[in-house]
């Protein structure tokens, strides 16, 4: 005989199916840690960051062309931040600032293949999970690379990055893992990837014939008309199957983990596959705008060629971060994991540059997408406060029910916290590369974002490269230089932009950094 | 055994074209950790660079070894008069002209006018024939390849020195 429900108990169930039913808007209403400190069920956290992704060529964000119609529909649940920003505009100082929630004047990773300061080996994402998370990290960039190694006593598997590829190698990681940043630097002046002839005579050549007699699966060349794509004159590989084994991964991952997975598309070189290929041949033109001293002199045809295969390649790399979250709902990793999709830099078509490698700071370069969706989050939540890739770690942390360590200069993220005060702090981002690691920062490009207005600060390359200020909110094309017509504006942030670069260059600060 | 100790050249000549292989590529490398230097002092430290420079040379002295092997096996396997009877000339030629081969495949990729570099190349295998078929030269070769030895020993010892740096620095 089946027991019957007594007035009370019904009252009890209903109440219990009403509570359960608010559940999701409950979670974006509670943007306090749902887990408790020290917990070892807190929910798996996973960081997607797919290299030189510009917010600005995101169709999430606004843009002409159709890019991100995956991410689009991601974005239906989860945060997202319209206003986010990375902390310099190429990998090393950004992807440094994401995993040690600094930026690059504290953790002094300011340089091509720079490393981050000693601290900041004990102090990092992987080392503040290291105790209630199995901690997980891949890159195919080796400049990212340089950080996971740095950090590699607290990551439980770290990946080599040659595990994706289709050939080449970073020799120094499998060779001397414990001292990676010094071999993988003589490696490069052996292998010459960053100056115009290699250190090695002999084996430059040996590399170069086996790249061209290497076999690649002819059904890959027809894949890729255009080239396989590569990274940094090592590792071939293609992006299908790295998302093929990230999904693999995820599934067979211990609970909880925290995974970190950074490849490198769109990065150049723009090798979208073959049904991408042309998909925006649409004649579409963006306004010219005037060169600038520190840029270059890339034609205006060039650049809106390379812009093209640029979307392209971001519509194809959509569409397999498209199949990579199907699978993951489908195998209910959603369900129980936070989503973080993120990059770590843009890239430029304009001013006659082409890439991300000049010392401007212009909107494509800094302005960067986040999404974060939450275990079983179903709605999205548009966020327009600036935000800076420093404030994803304190976010996590929080979120996870961990603490947040003394000496992060990022903030949880709104939406993520009930106090609203950070909205209208400034944020910075940087180029500095010139600058020792050791020293104080004399020649540098600084960016300081305040309510609409942001500030772009040249320092020592001359009186001729004047101080720029534009209205990001109503220019976001960045068009009109307001620094001599808003003299009252500009005066302020120049002085609060001042008033930081003289604080970080004070001899306590460097010291304390390098420390 | 006996055999293929009678087949190696003499001492003092292995140790002339040792130097032969190991001058140009270390050479080489020491210009391009020289242009190299103002970009690791931004983000070295000076154990660092020690390091950079203690990996490079040692890897270097794997190449040159690499060359100098191949030439004393080429002695030993072709018969004598072929190859051994004028090591020091013929091994010393071989060993300058594969770093200088090298050197302008290398250029030969980047450059933008190919000309230039194409007469460099054709120079130099004018310049390689000559001296290769004109026995009198065995003399130059034999005096430049001793010229050598001093400048390679010093190259020798920072292998050695770089080589006991790199195992020390994965103990610390």
């Amino acid at each position: 005989m089946k027991p019957k429900l007594s007035r009370r108990e019904f009252i009890y169930l209903i109440s219990a199916a009403a509570l359960a039913s608010a559940a999701p808007t409950n979670i974006l209403s509670l943007p306090e840690s749902q887990f408790e400190s020290g917990s070892n069920e807190g929910p798996n956290v996973l960081i997607l960051l797919f290299d030189t992704l510009s917010a600005r060529h995101m169709s999430l964000h606004g843009y002409q062309r159709q890019t991100t119609p995956n991410i689009d529909k991601f974005a239906n649940r989860a945060f997202v931040y319209h206003n986010h920003f990375a902390s310099g505009n190429f990998t090393s100082p950004s992807t440094a600032s994401t995993l040690t929630g600094v930026y690059p004047w504290t953790h002094r990773a300011l340089n091509l293949s720079g490393t981050v300061s000693e601290q900041f080996i004990e102090k990092n994402l992987f080392s503040f999970f290291a105790e209630s998370h199995f901690t997980t990290a891949y890159t195919h960039n080796p400049f990212a690379s340089i950080f996971l190694n740095q950090f590699r006593d607290h990551i439980d598997e770290l990946f080599p990055m040659d595990t994706l590829g289709l050939g080449g190698n970073v020799y120094a990681e499998g060779l001397f893992p414990s001292d990676f940043p010094t071999a993988f630097w003589s490696e490069i002046t052996l292998r010459g990837t960053d100056q115009p002839i290699p250190g090695s005579l002999l084996a430059s050549i040996f590399e170069k014939l086996m790249q061209k007699i290497r076999p690649v699966r002819p059904d890959y060349r027809e894949m890729y008309p255009e080239g396989i794509p590569f990274t940094y004159k090592g590792i071939y590989f293609v992006l299908e199957e790295a998302i093929d084994w990230i999904l693999d991964q995820l599934i067979t991952l211990p609970q909880s983990f925290l995974a970190y997975y950074h490849l490198w598309p769109p990065h150049l070189p723009y090798t979208p596959r073959a049904d991408f290929i042309n998909k925006f041949n649409d004649g579409k033109y963006w306004p010219e705008k005037p060169l600038h001293a520190l840029t270059g002199d890339t034609s205006g045809l060039e650049l809106h060629e390379q812009r093209q295969k640029y979307d392209e390649y971001i519509a194809f790399v959509d569409s397999e971060i498209g199949r990579l979250l199907d699978n993951m709902e489908r195998a209910g990793i959603l369900d129980n994991t936070m989503v973080i999709l993120t990059s770590d830099h843009g890239e430029l078509f304009e001013r006659g540059m082409l890439g991300h490698l000049n010392s401007t700071l212009y909107q494509n370069l800094i302005h960067i997408p986040l999404l974060i969706s939450i275990p079983n989050q179903q709605i999205r939540k548009d966020i327009y406060s600036k935000t800076s890739c420093i404030d994803l770690l304190p976010t996590i942390l929080q979120f996870t029910g961990n603490k947040i360590p003394h000496g992060i200069e990022g903030q949880v993220l709104p939406g993520f916290n009930s106090n609203e005060e950070q909205i209208d702090r400034s944020i910075f981002a940087m180029e500095s590369k010139l600058n020792s690691k050791m020293g104080s920062l004399k020649k540098l490009t600084l960016a300081m974002m305040k309510d609409q207005y942001k500030l772009i600060h040249y320092r020592g390359y001359g009186e001729e490269i004047g101080e720029e200020l534009y209205d990001i909110k109503n220019d976001p094309e960045e068009l009109n230089n307001l620094y001599s017509t808003k003299k009252f504006i500009a005066e302020d942030m120049m002085y609060e932009l001042t008033r930081k670069i003289k604080s970080v260059n004070s001899q306590e600060q460097i010291s304390h950094s390098n420390s | 055994m006996i055999a293929l100790s009678e087949r190696l050249p003499p001492r003092h000549e292995l140790f002339l074209v040792l130097a032969a292989c190991i001058f140009p590529i270390h050479f080489w490398i020491s210009i391009v950790l020289l242009y190299k230097f103002p970009s690791l002092i931004l983000k070295a430290n000076l154990w660092q660079i020690m390091g950079v420079f203690a990996y490079t040379f040692a890897f270097t002295l794997i190449e040159s070894l690499l060359i100098f092997g191949s030439l004393v096996m080429i002695a030993i396997i072709f018969p004598t008069k072929f190859f051994r009877a004028r090591f020091v000339h013929r091994g010393t030629l071989i060993a300058i002209s594969i770093a200088v081969s090298a050197l302008i495949i290398n250029f030969w990729v980047l450059a933008e006018n190919k000309w230039i570099i194409s007469i460099i190349a054709i120079s130099f295998l004018l310049l390689l024939i000559y001296l290769s078929q004109r026995p009198k030269e065995s003399k130059l070769m034999n005096s430049f390849a001793e010229r050598l030895t001093v400048i390679s020993i010093i190259f020798i010892f920072t292998d050695m020195l770089s080589v006991f740096y790199i195992i020390l620095r994965q103990f610390i």
